[in-house]
């Protein structure tokens, strides 16, 4: 069986990089977006399992991507975890996330969280 | 009897029922204002006078109009007591009710009935008695004797000094009581002139005392203000003394710019010349008259800023203008209130300046935290094993970054925390939590901190404590992380404690170490923003200094206490209590 998609937006390379480490090492299968809009573009065409997800992004926000997928029955159920460094803007996001997460997010934390959403691990129960 | 003494008993009559029905509306009222028992005593002579001066026109012979002028008396003498005591009264000046000074002013009018009713054994007080039927009515006159003059000029004396004390009360009340600075001058005076003229013989009526009349005539007056003006309902001293003692400046001017009235605080903030400046131009007496005059609207209310130098201090105050009207609805004049505002002012000053604060901080937190994610992520890459295999030596490095980094987000975290609090922008969350899970966060973060230092760290959570509690995990753990952190640092052999229970309707985080301690004198400042107990411990082991004092603003802010023991030497125990708000656990 193949590993579920996970898509990342982050606009900062080192960072896209530790986070995708983060989620290949906890058994997911990675997509990696710099900006919100190919982000949206590939939204279009899949509903991945996970969606990591910066607030400030260039030209469509991370907010702008969470309306988007709240709107969209078919993206209802996709997890969605925000990774932002604006304390003030991830306040108001909570209620509409599955997870926020203030930066710096460490790589150890992603990876523990992310393992306990995998499908795998979640249907067997643990 | 003719129609002349049948007229003049039927006014006395009515001027009898008159003064008693004021006496008892005035009686009544004895325990809501202080002068309205002298006034019940006043009117109540004043009837009893009118009623025994009509006896006196019943009888025609001179024995029994002389009995009957003898008993007069007996009003006529406390009617100047009763107007005496009632303007004291009415100007403020109550010591004047005591009984003693009572006691003491009855005296003279005692002796003088006491001498009328005595008078045939010695004739002190009329020298000698007829009856005049010059006119149309038959009257008891009299020749005065000296005892008579002595209680003439003491009644007058009282009736004189009771009008000044009005007088001088009422003088600077402002337009609205105007009417009744009229009447309550005009209702001693009347009588006064009506006794005066009897007594002068130069009456209208030459054989009629016109004093009991013109006492009621007083007395109507009176009753008109009390009825049309409601000086019983509210009483001008108390209305002028609650001007006068308002801690805002407040000035009445009129249309032409007079100054009105003008309270104490006006006086002190707005003149600076000697004398009365009422009656003066304000734009003369009023220092910074072009300011106010300036916020002045041609007409109708309005409320303004603006600003007053005091000494070498720039004051600020809220001028609120009200128009003043006259019965008819025509402008009289205007009221000016003067509040200082300047406490305020300041306070949503720092209040911006915080917000200010707030914002560039989180601003300044925002670009930090992105570069501090690559140290971390990159560090911990390392750590994994992403780049290859790691030695132990390299690895010990790495633990020592990632440490630092945890630290170093940390003190962000606070100092975003703190201006949040102190701008008011602070939102706590009320989720479920499991307490035990906070327990587990804060010994991940901080037990290698512990070991560091060779510290044995235990966390433990009382097993009665609910699996689930309502509340702000977030800042939670952070109570818990800084009081952890803050052991730690100041602790450099044996243990740090955390320890979890339930008290009641509370709960509490306790944190207990074998630390330093902190000095008695230094306590009450520990939770203080940016103190820390020794300068040169902060040196040594870094930090704002906002630990504590953040501990202690979640800890308020949620509903919950800090308590503090420490011994220098031996430890300290940091105690958090929160309300214990346990989550409904429904079957599934």
């Amino acid at each position: 069986m193949s590993n579920p998609l996970a898509m990342i937006v982050e606009d900062d390379p080192t960072l896209i990089d530790i986070f995708a480490m983060a989620l290949q090492s906890a058994g997911y299968s990675v997509e990696k977006y710099n900006d919100g809009e190919s982000a949206l573009r590939r939204l279009r065409q899949v509903a991945p399992y996970m969606l990591v997800l910066d607030l400030h992004l260039p030209h469509i926000s991370g907010e702008e991507i969470v309306d988007v997928i709240q709107a969209t029955p078919r993206l209802s159920d996709v997890i969605v975890i925000i990774t932002s460094a604006d304390t003030v803007l991830t306040s108001f996001l909570r209620d509409r996330v599955e997870l926020v997460l203030e930066k710096p997010v460490s790589f150890y934390q992603l990876r523990e969280l992310t393992v306990r959403y995998h499908p795998d691990r979640a249907s067997t129960g643990e | 009897m003719n129609w002349q003494t049948l007229l003049v008993i039927s006014l006395l009559g009515l001027s009898a029922i008159f003064a008693t029905g004021l006496s008892v509306f005035a009686w009544r009222r004895r325990t809501l204002m202080i002068w309205a028992w002298p006034f019940a005593l006043m009117t109540a002579s004043l009837a009893f006078w009118s009623l025994t001066y009509a006896i006196e026109f019943v009888f025609p012979l001179l024995e029994a109009k002389t009995v009957a002028a003898k008993f007069q008396y007996i009003g006529i003498a406390f009617v100047p007591i009763g107007w005496f005591l009632f303007a004291m009264a009415y100007s403020g000046r109550e010591r004047w009710l005591a009984s003693s000074r009572v006691a003491l002013l009855s005296l003279v009018p005692l002796v003088a009935i006491l001498l009328a009713f005595t008078n045939e054994a010695h004739r002190l007080f009329w020298a000698r008695i007829s009856l005049n039927t010059n006119g149309p009515l038959a009257v008891f006159d009299a020749d005065y004797g000296p005892a008579w003059w002595v209680f003439f000029a003491y009644a007058y004396a009282l009736l004189l000094i009771g009008s000044i004390a009005i007088f001088l009360a009422l003088r600077n009340f402002n337009a609205a009581y105007r009417w009744q600075l009229i009447t309550l001058l005009a209702s001693p005076i009347l009588p006064w002139v009506g006794n005066a003229l009897y007594i002068a013989r130069i009456s209208p009526v030459p054989q009629l005392d016109t004093g009991p009349f013109a006492f009621t005539i007083s007395a109507l007056i009176l009753a008109i203000g009390i009825f049309r003006l409601r000086i019983f309902d509210l009483a001008p001293m108390a209305r002028s003394a609650v001007f006068e003692a308002m801690q805002s400046a407040a000035l009445v001017i009129d249309r032409k710019e007079r100054i009105v009235d003008i309270n104490s605080a006006a006086r002190e903030l707005l003149i600076t010349e000697a004398g009365d400046p009422v009656g003066r131009d304000a734009n003369e007496a009023v220092n910074s008259w072009g300011q106010i005059s300036a916020l002045l609207p041609d007409s109708g209310p309005t409320q303004a800023e603006l600003m007053l130098e005091r000494g070498s201090l720039t004051h600020y105050y809220n001028l609120q203008v009200t128009p003043i009207h006259n019965s008819r609805g025509q402008p009289r004049g205007r009221l000016l209130l003067l509040t200082d505002i300047t406490a305020e002012k300041i306070a949503e000053e720092a209040q911006a300046m915080a917000q200010v604060r707030a914002e560039l901080l989180a601003k300044v937190g925002h670009e930090l935290r992105t570069p501090l994610n690559a140290i971390l992520g990159m560090a911990e890459m390392i750590d994994y094993g992403v780049y290859g295999e790691v030695s132990e030596k390299q690895s010990a490095a790495i633990q020592n970054i990632i440490e630092r980094t945890h630290h170093l987000t940390r003190l962000i975290n606070d100092l975003l925390l703190q201006t949040q609090i102190e701008a008011g922008e602070f939102r706590l969350y009320d989720e479920p939590f499991s307490p035990y899970e906070l327990v587990k966060r804060v010994g991940k973060t901080l037990r290698p901190l512990a070991q560091i230092k060779d510290l044995s760290y235990r966390a433990r959570v009382d097993a009665s404590m609910p699996n689930l509690l309502n509340g702000d995990p977030d800042r939670i753990t952070q109570i818990m992380l800084n009081l952890v952190e803050n052991a730690i640092k100041f602790t450099d052999h044996g243990e740090v404690n955390l320890h979890i229970t339930p008290d009641g309707s509370h709960w509490s985080i306790q944190v207990s170490d074998t630390g330093i301690g902190i000095p008695i004198e230094v306590q009450s400042k520990l939770f203080q923003a940016f103190e820390q107990a020794n300068y040169k411990i902060t040196r040594e082991t870094g930090g704002f200094g906002l630990g504590l004092s953040i501990v202690r603003e979640l800890a308020t802010i949620m509903g919950g206490k800090v308590e503090l023991e420490s011994a220098e030497g031996i430890g300290s125990k940091i105690t958090v209590t929160l309300p214990l708000e346990p989550v409904e656990e429904t079957a599934q």
